[in-house]
């Protein structure tokens, strides 16, 4: 028997975690419907990374398959669905920068300002929005080393060593930056896991 | 800075997918054995997933979702976990989310009391030279002063126990109650970590079903040993899924 597919009451986390659980047995519609619930998400940030809008329709394909694929491997005990399913976005997306010809050539000249700005471009939706201004207080709190070399390495999809080309800042110091920023960021925003 | 900080240093730009492949191998080699440095991870990883939940969606154009169901069915899906027991806690069971290859059959610890009585009853049928020498290998791995085991339980009622000895960098596997391989084949042994599955020697059992086996090659510690069928004479890599899986952790 078909379990219902879950009402808008339910928050989308779990939401999302009801469904995959559900795709692990096979079930074609709740992929149907997890897809509907996370595939803007997932083009959102591939896009944000790839910056081509048919590339990024490709990655995206790639992870909903690979989303198919994996679900039951998904382990509710070590994380939610959204998290499972972002973190293989942004790992598939930084596959792709890093191996499309495109991006090699990408210019490293690029402006953290642009970047920068590139972050303010808000979404209309609510939730989104919340998510957005929650996150940029956090980010105002870091030091501008810190919160450049977060913004090229999570958006823009650099490597180490490309944002310390870009920062003109040696690498190990990159490195450094890169986790004092994170851990402030994690206190910020209360992640404890 | 040190090696053990410059690691550590690391969790960050792991998150966020910044290293490069060398550096990521390395690093989750090192996840591995450090607790404080994977929950780190977790929690950064988790960290990064609120950036990205900060961008704004994009809808995906019309065709999309139609191509990708129409796929499905040529990518299937892999097999689930097996749910019988809590999955595998033999060594640090959590490290297994990331090593996906070891991510296969459901083991459970049981009581160490059946391998140690194997082992003294080994010798039984010692009878040439490679046996005696393998016997002696087998004597100084359980007479290590830091010899440890693990065993596990397989879904049709054989047993399999990994007896090691960090110091020696030596293992032996002790199977019972386990069917001989089908024709043509032979079970063969590996050191898998996260470079991979090293070969460590074939073996077979007969009717009797119980056997035992000193690997073959040195083992690190942490090395997860697993068994796979291949065909007689053995395999250089795997061909099949190991269908017992051993942390030495």
């Amino acid at each position: 028997m078909l379990e219902p597919v879950p009402t808008e009451q339910d928050s989308p986390a779990l939401r999302a975690q009801h469904l995959l659980e559900r795709v692990a047995t096979g079930d074609k519609v709740a992929f149907a419907a997890l897809y509907d619930e996370m595939a803007p998400r997932v083009l959102g940030l591939v896009i944000r990374l790839l910056r081509d809008h048919s590339q990024s329709e490709e990655v995206t394909q790639e992870i909903f398959l690979e989303v198919w694929q994996n679900a039951s491997r998904f382990d509710a005990t070590k994380g939610g669905a959204v998290t499972w399913i972002l973190t293989m976005t942004h790992r598939r997306a930084v596959d792709r920068v890093r191996a499309s010809q495109a991006s090699r050539d990408r210019d490293l000249k690029i402006g953290i300002r642009d970047m920068e700005a590139e972050f303010d471009h808000v979404s209309e939706s609510v939730e989104v929005r919340i998510e957005h201004e929650r996150v940029e207080k956090a980010m105002a709190r870091l030091t501008e080393l810190q919160r450049q070399a977060i913004t090229l390495s999570y958006f823009g999809g650099y490597s180490n060593s490309e944002v310390s080309e870009i920062l003109s800042v040696p690498i190990g110091t990159i490195k450094t930056r890169i986790r004092d920023g994170m851990i402030r960021l994690r206190d910020e925003l209360g992640v404890a896991s | 800075m040190n090696m053990k900080n410059d690691r550590e240093n690391l969790s960050g730009s792991y998150a966020l997918n910044g290293l490069d492949a060398a550096e990521t191998a390395e690093f989750e080699k090192h996840l591995l054995s450090s607790d404080d440095t994977r929950n780190e991870v977790t929690e950064l990883t988790d960290t990064a997933v609120l950036l990205g939940l900060s961008v704004a969606p994009v809808a995906p154009s019309a065709g999309l979702k139609a191509s990708i169901m129409d796929q499905l069915d040529a990518h299937p899906q892999l097999a689930p976990l097996e749910q019988a027991a809590p999955p595998v806690v033999v060594g640090a069971a959590e490290n297994r989310a990331r090593a996906r290859w070891f991510n296969r059959p459901a083991l459970r610890l049981i009581s160490s009391a059946a391998a140690v009585a194997l082992i003294l009853g080994a010798g039984v049928a010692a009878a040439t030279v490679s046996q005696v020498r393998h016997e002696n290998a087998m004597a100084t791995i359980s007479s290590a002063s830091d010899v440890q085991q693990a065993s596990v339980d397989l879904p049709d009622g054989a047993a399999a126990t990994l007896v090691w000895s960090g110091e020696l960098g030596q293992s032996a596997l002790i199977v019972d109650s386990m069917t001989p391989p089908p024709p043509g084949k032979v079970y063969e042994l590996w050191y898998i970590n996260d470079s991979g599955a090293r070969p460590a020697g074939t073996f077979t059992v007969d009717a009797s079903g119980t056997t035992w086996q000193v690997l073959n090659g040195a083992m690190t510690a942490g090395d997860t040993v697993g068994v796979t069928v291949e065909p007689r004479g053995g395999s250089p890599v795997p061909t099949t899924d190991p269908f017992i899986l051993i942390e030495s952790a």
